[in-house]
């Protein structure tokens, strides 16, 4: 029967010698552990802080950004990003949550899946400014693939919820000199007054080469027709059904 | 108490893994179930293979397994499924270490090719999310491993320092630094003794390459979320590694064939 008195272990331990490779490893495994077990609690206690902090800096980025884009300063009631209210929305079903919860997502079929993100995150942030009552700006976040990576921005939409007023791209790895042209403010520019969708509903915005002869087009990028396309199924993406469509509607209507 | 000394291979592999307990912790305590799962899976699937090559071709046991499924819970976006983690880590574990003959015969560190493959295959995802916690965890790892000898401190010093001087050139707000969770984790892979150099002014000259890749290609956005651009300037690094290891010998052969003109 071997003994499992842990003090007598332990006291056999530190008897051992220095050199030895048992209490080596076992020394490091037990720093280790403790360690870990401060770290862990320390994630846990300091969760809700980070959490803040966390919500904080997206706030202040967005703000930078809007003082960045041309035009959505001037839309903005009232002193700017403090008027920004923020809903959580879950677009299963159109309830408020509380924070985005990264681990809630929906599978998309490849057909569903036009922006090339995989999965959808189901709780989503809208950002919205009101004048007085009426809804000035509404701002979504947006993401999709692009040529060569995931183009990450900001789509603001006007108080009929089909009028751009802007576009803002935070993040992409295109290339440089061609898609990257994305995030360049000439090519932005075009974006404010384009119109989503027609009468009917039916989105027609489309990023096409020659374009910006109609109210739905952009022109696309010469050489960089990927980028192009992935910024036109990023945001026909996340304005249509499995996207912030839903949530759109029940903004006009006003049951959100 | 063997001939060999108390560092044997296996040694060196355990205290690794014993270092690797704080990252894991907060893996688990950040992702929760989905921790486990990401863990879990990169792990049974890195033993298959390692059992498979130890029958097959007498490739010995090795920390990779836990190092790569520790690496890939960190490092890796959430929202990929085990499945998705368990296929990029056969393909790093299998491509990168074991047809080589196993650790320690490596060029490049299995945790960073398979990373780089699940992020090519599947852009798109956010990022995992840890952060401050993270780094902490990370600079844990990283002194355990410093005080038993194993992590080279040239490499670590040299990356820290290449990381955050090349951030102040190009303007990158030098505070995210602090919740560069997911790069303070790459730093461990990147000074990682197999893949690292062996001379020291080379260790130097690498951690510094290193450091600046990650600074670079995590871009004017600072290093918050920048794991995809810390495993693909790891990469990068490694695949440097033999050649900065030759000029370094080179250039002290040269200085030593002079004095002894």
């Amino acid at each position: 029967m071997p003994d499992l008195n842990p003090i007598t272990l332990w006291q056999r331990l530190l008897a051992a010698p220095n050199d030895s490779r048992g209490k080596t490893l076992s020394m490091a495994f037990l720093v280790s552990f403790v360690a870990a077990l401060a770290v862990s609690s320390a994630a846990v206690l300091l969760g809700p802080r980070l959490d803040a902090n966390r919500e904080a800096e997206r706030r202040a980025r967005l703000e930078a950004l809007i003082a960045e884009t041309p035009g959505l300063a001037e839309v903005l009631p009232g002193s700017g990003i403090d008027s920004l209210e923020v809903l959580t929305v879950d677009l299963r079903d159109l309830s408020l949550a509380d924070a985005v919860d990264p681990a809630q997502v929906t599978e998309l079929t490849p057909d569903d899946d036009i922006a090339g993100i995989g999965t959808r995150p189901d709780l989503q942030q809208i950002f919205m400014a009101r004048d007085g009552r009426d809804l000035a700006l509404v701002i979504l976040p947006v993401y999709g693939q692009g040529y060569q990576s995931t183009i990450r921005g900001y789509l603001a939409l006007g108080p009929d919820l089909n009028t751009v007023v802007g576009l803002a791209i935070t993040d992409q790895g295109e290339t440089p000199g061609l898609g990257a042209t994305i995030q360049t403010p000439g090519w932005l520019a075009q974006w404010p007054g384009t119109q989503l969708m027609d009468e009917a509903g039916d989105i027609r915005v489309a990023v096409v080469r020659g374009g910006g002869t109609t109210e739905y087009e952009v022109d696309a990028i010469t050489g960089a027709t990927r980028s192009s396309n992935g910024v036109q199924n990023m945001i026909r993406f996340w304005i249509g059904p499995l996207g912030f469509g839903p949530a759109l509607d029940a903004l006009r209507s006003g049951d959100l | 108490m063997t001939a060999r000394g108390l560092w044997s291979r296996d040694m060196i592999g355990w205290a690794m893994v014993a270092a690797l307990l704080p990252p894991a912790a907060v893996v688990l305590v950040e992702q929760g179930v989905e921790g486990v799962l990401r863990i879990g899976a990169v792990l049974a699937v890195a033993s298959l293979w390692q059992l498979l090559f130890r029958r097959q071709r007498g490739v010995p046991w090795s920390p990779t397994g836990v190092v790569l499924a520790v690496s890939m819970a960190v490092l890796a976006p959430s929202g990929l499924s085990p499945l998705q983690l368990a296929l990029g880590a056969s393909f790093g574990i299998v491509l990168a270490d074991l047809i080589f003959g196993g650790w320690g015969r490596n060029v490049v560190g299995a945790a960073p090719v398979a990373l780089a493959m699940v992020f090519l295959t599947w852009p798109g995802g956010a990022g995992p999310g840890s952060e401050t916690t993270m780094l902490l965890a990370s600079g844990i790892s990283a002194l355990l491993l410093l005080s038993l000898g194993i992590l080279p401190l040239p490499a670590l010093f040299g990356s820290i320092v290449g990381m955050l001087g090349t951030m102040a050139l190009i303007g990158a707000p030098l505070e995210t630094a602090l919740l560069a969770g997911g790069a303070g984790f790459g730093l461990l892979l990147l000074a990682d003794p197999v893949t690292a150099p062996t001379t020291s002014p080379a260790r130097l000259v690498y951690g510094l390459l290193g450091g600046a890749l990650i600074a670079l290609l995590a871009g004017s956005e600072g290093l918050a979320g920048a794991e995809r651009a810390t495993v693909f300037a790891v990469l990068l690094a490694q695949v440097f590694a033999p050649t900065i290891d030759y000029a370094a010998l080179a250039m002290k052969r040269h200085a030593r064939g002079r004095r002894h003109a």
